[in-house]
């Protein structure tokens, strides 16, 4: 469980370019929960999730993960140990090592993994990416784009985090390329019950996996709910920066014409549903 | 005009030689809107980086308004012609002011003093973003700097504008900013653009589509002849908009309804109309 109490962060702090980029958040996520992260660049998304994974330090505040209290450790990677598996922006930038098995086993030996644990990690992380075994020797740089980017997503998850948080992971991605990264997340999380922030600016892909979604605006969470509650009202998430799935809106036009249609719909699946109901109720009159 | 004839790209290390692109036979004229499709890897970014001579042609040929690319005498005047934006704008800037870095270019091409303030007061106004001149780019959100990164392009005055995937990285209202500046500049100053894009929701808004897959063009028409092709989309790993998807899908579930609308309103519109003559009281 990840408890998030009263948590401020001010860059620059005592100078002219003091920036307050979280303003007093709490919230709570529960275990095996599947949370949207979005909001306007600047909003404080990357703060947040630096400092839920440990990376940084709040200016005021706590965070307790699994009721350990990261922000008041000396050593927070120890407290830790891997549980939480933080994918950034463009991880492929990151890979290193000569060889792809070398850069999925790095994180494993790091956090004191024995050797002989380590080869199983690694296959069982490329195997959950979706990558063949015939890649491991090749060296990283010389695989495609997408490629890369599972291959450094293969070298969190062979960490076995307990909570994962991913920065934009489909940013720059093919629509096949995204649809399957995102299809192996939802597989982690409904196989081993993980839990997942997705950071995202895409409306789509969060209405497409995730269960609840944290609006956050100007360094506050505005909102802190269920996909339908939040896709609901369009006017307030495009006034911070944000915009609704194309098909919310959509269905929420359909409704302004005077359609009896539901205007918190924000999968295809469901529209269409929906309107076959709607043309099913013309026939019936 | 562009123009490409038999344009074939092969990139060559130690282990293999490998043709990203195969035989283009392309011609962009000038106003056009062309937005540039295909998954990852389809030769895309390789097509475009053509189209300003970063890239040479291993066989075939590329002409700029009849300058061949592969002959050196060219170069300046081509880089002059068609500018190029990229995915993160944070790469892009080169000055600590957002005015001196859009007359960073015009500056490098030796325009005289007084040219170059007209330029670049006109290249700010032109993206929306005067009022921001004298501010740090460090402090402008992305859709502002990308805005700032297409300004400095325009102060070379060229007549080709490639963005690739110039909104991978924004957020919803950014894309939006950056989306209406390309469509401005293409409707008020003519300029012809080519956009690298994975959002479908922006290719709709190009007067033409090129779909790459494997190095060739598999497609070459309007949005509205394009989009309708769900299936064939799918199978190469691209997407249509979701506005398109909705019909498609209530098509297959045997409701006589049209797949060609690409936008949000259209599609309501459509359904509506449908739903009307089914005799659903509204």
């Amino acid at each position: 469980m990840i408890e998030v109490k009263n948590v401020s962060y001010v860059y620059s702090a005592g100078t002219p370019f003091e920036v307050k980029a979280l303003d007093d958040v709490s919230f709570t996520i529960g275990e095996g929960e599947f949370i949207g992260l979005i909001g306007h660049t600047g909003s404080g998304k990357s703060t947040l999730v630096n400092i839920i994974s440990g990376i940084v330090k709040p200016t005021s505040g706590q965070v307790l993960i699994d009721n350990i209290d990261i922000t008041n450790q000396k050593s927070v990677t120890r407290a830790l140990k891997g549980k939480i598996g933080l994918v950034f922006q463009y991880p492929e930038y990151q890979l290193f090592e000569e060889t792809v098995y070398k850069d999925i086993a790095f994180g494993p030996k790091n956090i004191g993994v024995p050797d002989s644990e380590i080869d199983d990690r690694v296959k069982e992380a490329l195997k959950t990416v979706g990558l063949s075994e015939d890649i491991l020797n090749k060296s990283p740089f010389e695989l495609s784009g997408g490629q890369k980017r599972r291959v450094a997503i293969a070298g969190i998850l062979s960490m076995k985090p307990k909570i994962l948080i991913l920065d934009e992971p489909t940013a720059g991605l093919d629509p096949g390329g995204r649809d399957e990264i995102l299809g192996r997340i939802k597989e982690l999380h409904s196989d081993y019950s993980i839990t997942v922030i997705l950071v995202s600016h895409s409306m789509e892909d969060v209405a497409k996996i995730c269960e609840k979604v944290i609006v956050m605006s100007q360094g506050k969470i505005l909102k802190y709910s269920y996909l339908d509650e939040v896709f609901k009202d369009s006017e307030e998430l495009r006034e911070n920066g944000l915009s609704v799935p194309e098909i919310t809106t959509i269905m929420q036009k359909l409704k302004s014409l005077g359609l009896d249609v539901r205007d918190d719909i924000f999968r295809i699946e469901d529209a269409k549903e929906e309107i076959l109901k709607i043309l099913k109720g013309g026939e019936d009159q | 005009m562009i123009k490409t004839e038999k344009l074939t790209t092969k990139y060559v290390n130690q282990e293999e030689e490998k043709t990203v692109l195969f035989d283009i036979d392309l011609e962009i004229k000038k106003g056009e809107f062309v937005a540039v499709l295909g998954h990852n890897g389809s030769g895309k970014s390789t097509l475009a980086k053509h189209f300003n001579a970063i890239m040479l042609p291993s066989s075939g040929k590329v002409w700029v308004d009849g300058m061949d690319t592969s002959d050196e005498k060219h170069l300046y005047d081509i880089r002059q012609k068609t500018g190029m934006v990229f995915q993160n704008p944070d790469n892009q800037m080169v000055a600590t002011v957002v005015e001196d870095d859009v007359a960073f270019a015009p500056e490098n091409l030796g325009v005289p003093r007084e040219e170059i303030r007209k330029r670049v007061d006109f290249a700010l106004k032109a993206v929306g973003m005067y009022e921001y001149r004298h501010r740090s780019p460090q402090y402008l959100s992305g859709g502002q700097k990308q805005r700032v990164a297409i300004a400095g392009i325009i102060a070379m005055e060229p007549e080709y504008i490639v963005l690739d995937e110039p909104t991978a990285m924004l957020d919803p209202v950014g894309r939006e900013e950056v989306m209406n500046t390309i469509l401005r500049l293409n409707k008020e100053q003519h300029l012809t653009v080519i956009l690298i894009t994975h959002y479908m929701n922006e290719a709709v808004k190009a007067n033409r589509v090129i779909v790459l897959d494997k190095g060739k063009i598999l497609m070459d028409d309007t949005p509205a002849n394009i989009f309708p092709q769900v299936s064939r989309l799918k199978s190469i790993g691209l997407d249509v908009p979701q506005s398109t998807e909705l019909l498609y899908e209530l098509n297959k579930s045997g409701v006589d309804i049209s797949v060609d609308s690409l936008d949000a309103d259209s599609c309501t519109k459509t359904i509506f109309d449908v739903v009307r003559k089914a005799g659903v009281t509204v």
